[in-house]
């Protein structure tokens, strides 16, 4: 079966269509508004006339490429490609404003690699071991789960701990919009009907990050010429060295681990595994304050963790027909058009298949490390485009996605909307990440609270009497007292 | 305005946003019995922490005695203001000029509010206007079937 696999996988047209796969992907993925998900719905109805291998090799192709593209203009514009690049942006942002576009390039690169690579491993050898754990998670652990990255944003506020906060609980406020978790008791939609299914995120990011950036360029427009030195561009390998390689192995092995168990659970996605392995990476490093300054560490976290999603959230998928996010679900519709049936028996029924699709994402996994790194020097170019001539361009870019990912113009609105809230946060002096983690995070706890609650005759006690639940919320409880400890000693001194 | 101005704005807008959200979900009544939360426990929960938290920043900032700064104000008030009217204009033309007409005003008149007397470069401009637009529609409604609106030109 391994070598029938080998010889669907290894032939030329099976490898240029991974090819096409990943370079498509990457492309969607870049594109604030474009998803992996819309890349493979549109790659779909394409896949069901070429032979099974080649139908599904061109898919995972187009899933790994994907989820790897947000991270070019999560560092080099700060406008998430992807809502799981959004970690990326607390570091790599930072590294490129300080000129260091192409090391973070580098560095991400390398880690989105190495975290696919990881959970690709992960998918073939403990597959069912794994899966047998994570799915005895219960609502109470998944609401631990959300809580303890809700404290990240007590430590991403910056100087003001109070306005962090306020941004969060406004995000979380903003995710309650439409129609409510287990009961759909609709919810301030202030009788819109357009307000019934809450905001999207991708509307929410595409307004907060590339419509705020905009009109403050307006506000700033006298030096928006300012800056415009071209960056000289030096750039050997990935840009770190073996030694500081050495220092990250224990961050690559902890977010990857992260990024699989994540892509296990299903409906969490990879913007919370990102959040989630940044969030620990920040909390056992030595220098915690350095994190949000342009440190590598965040990046490698972010990066590993999402592209380990992607092996992660294959093994319910394939071992137990159990898709746990929007891609996955598309996949299983994939499969099973050419005759795949996921579940207990693939491996005897469709064993050169399975086979096939480990082989496809390591051979999709090398092409993205080879494509993104070969287009490195292009990609930092983009940011030698006068400012005045770039931002609108991206400004209608972002119009489009916000447009089509759901082909209405109610969307667009919104994204103005947004746009200018963040205007009135950044003149209130609020950061605004700590919204978009509220959002993200906040209707996972509630559903999950709601549920574990209903589970246990609405006794409290589940959240500490478990023994999962209770290692988390003790872990964020620590993380929240240190910041405000730090917070008030910086307060006196 | 001063820091201590923006502060009081701040936790004065937070504090009514937090009312008014606590009132809103007062109004939720639960539905599944006496099992369940309801649809308004959490958003109670989170109505309530924000009230606090605005009230906090408020008692703050009217108790604290740091010496009052002007905050330097060196930002381009015309550039920004025109910049979100045309945003508002753009969102509102999307849809009924279509996608290609709005876009090529919109870019044009962004990249000249962007610009200044040093990089102002109209027929550049005017192409990229032009070019632009006509690429990312043939992209997405011939290449990825992506429908955009059409509008007045419909191709």
């Amino acid at each position: 079966m391994v070598l029938e696999a080998f010889s669907l996988i290894f032939n030329p047209a099976c490898l240029v269509l991974i090819l096409i796969g990943v370079i498509v992907g990457i492309i969607f993925g870049s594109i604030p508004g474009l998803s992996a998900t819309m890349a493979i719905v549109l790659f779909l109805p394409m896949s069901f006339g070429m032979t099974p291998m080649n139908g599904i090799a061109l898919l995972v192709g187009l899933y790994l490429g994907g989820i790897s593209g947000g991270l070019i203009s999560a560092i080099l514009l700060k406008i998430p490609g992807t809502p799981s690049s959004i970690s990326t942006v607390f570091d790599g942002g930072p590294m490129a404003e300080k000129g260091e576009a192409g090391r973070a390039l580098g560095v991400g690169i390398l880690f989105s690699f190495l975290g696919g690579l990881i959970s690709i491993f992960a998918l073939m050898f403990i597959s069912p071991y794994l899966a047998a754990v994570t799915l005895k998670f219960t609502p109470v652990e998944y609401f631990a789960i959300a809580v303890f990255s809700l404290t990240i944003i007590a430590s991403l506020s910056g100087n003001s701990l109070i306005n962090g906060l306020i941004s969060g609980f406004f995000g979380i406020a903003l995710s309650m919009v439409g129609m409510a978790p287990i009961d759909a008791v609709t919810r301030f939609t202030f009788g819109s009907f357009q307000l019934l299914s809450g905001f999207d995120i991708v509307v929410i990011l595409i307004g907060v990050f590339a419509v705020t950036d905009i009109i403050m360029a307006g506000f700033g427009r006298k030096h928006l010429a300012d800056k415009m030195q071209k960056t000289e561009f030096q750039l050997k390998g990935f840009g770190l060295t073996l030694q500081e390689f050495k220092g990250q192995i224990v961050n690559l092995i902890r977010s990857s681990l992260i990024g699989i168990g994540i892509g296990i659970l299903p409906g969490i996605g990879g913007s919370t595994a990102g959040l989630l392995a940044y969030t620990a990476e920040k909390n056992s490093s030595k220098y915690p304050e350095k994190f949000g300054t342009g440190i590598i560490d965040g990046v490698i976290a972010s990066e590993t963790s999402n592209n380990a999603v992607i092996g992660g959230s294959l093994i319910p998928l394939l071992t137990m027909g159990i898709p746990g996010n929007t891609v996955t679900a598309i996949f299983l519709g994939g499969l099973t058009i050419h005759g795949i049936s996921p579940g207990p028996l693939i491996f005897e029924k469709s064993g050169q298949y399975v086979y096939g699709i480990f082989l496809a994402l390591i051979v999709a996994n090398v092409f993205m490390l080879i494509f993104e790194r070969a287009g490195l020097r292009v990609f930092v170019k983009l940011l030698d485009i006068p400012k005045h001539i770039l931002l609108p361009i991206i400004m209608v870019c972002c119009a489009v996605g916000a447009y089509s990912s759901n082909s209405r113009i109610f969307d667009v609105w919104c994204v103005m909307a947004f746009g200018l809230m963040g205007v009135l946060f950044k003149k209130l002096k609020i950061p605004s990440t700590p919204l978009i983690i509220g959002f993200i995070l906040g209707s996972m706890a509630e559903e999950n609270l709601r549920r574990a609650l209903m589970a246990s005759e609405g006794s409290w006690a589940v959240f500490v009497t478990r023994p999962i639940s209770l290692a988390f919320l003790i872990v964020a409880f620590v993380s929240v007292a240190m910041t405000l400890k730090k917070q008030i000693a910086g307060k006196k001194a | 305005m001063t820091d201590k101005k923006r502060d009081l704005l701040c936790s004065v807008i937070f504090l009514a946003f937090g009312i008014f959200m606590f009132v809103q979900s007062a109004a939720i009544k639960p539905l599944m019995g006496s099992k369940d939360l309801g649809s308004g426990f959490v958003p109670k929960i989170i109505a309530g922490c924000i009230i606090v938290i605005a009230g906090v920043k408020l008692i703050m900032t009217l108790t604290s005695k740091k010496e009052e700064k002007k905050i330097e104000n060196d930002e381009d008030k015309v550039g920004g203001l025109l910049t979100i009217a045309l945003l508002l204009i753009y969102s509102v033309l999307f849809n009924t000029l279509g996608f290609i007409l709005s876009t090529v005003l919109y870019l044009f008149a962004q990249m000249l509010i962007l610009s200044d007397e040093r990089n102002r470069k109209i027929p550049l401009f005017a192409v990229i206007a032009v070019v632009a637009p006509v690429v990312i529609y043939a992209l997405f409604v011939y290449v990825i079937k992506m429908p955009l609106p059409a509008g007045l030109l419909s191709f």
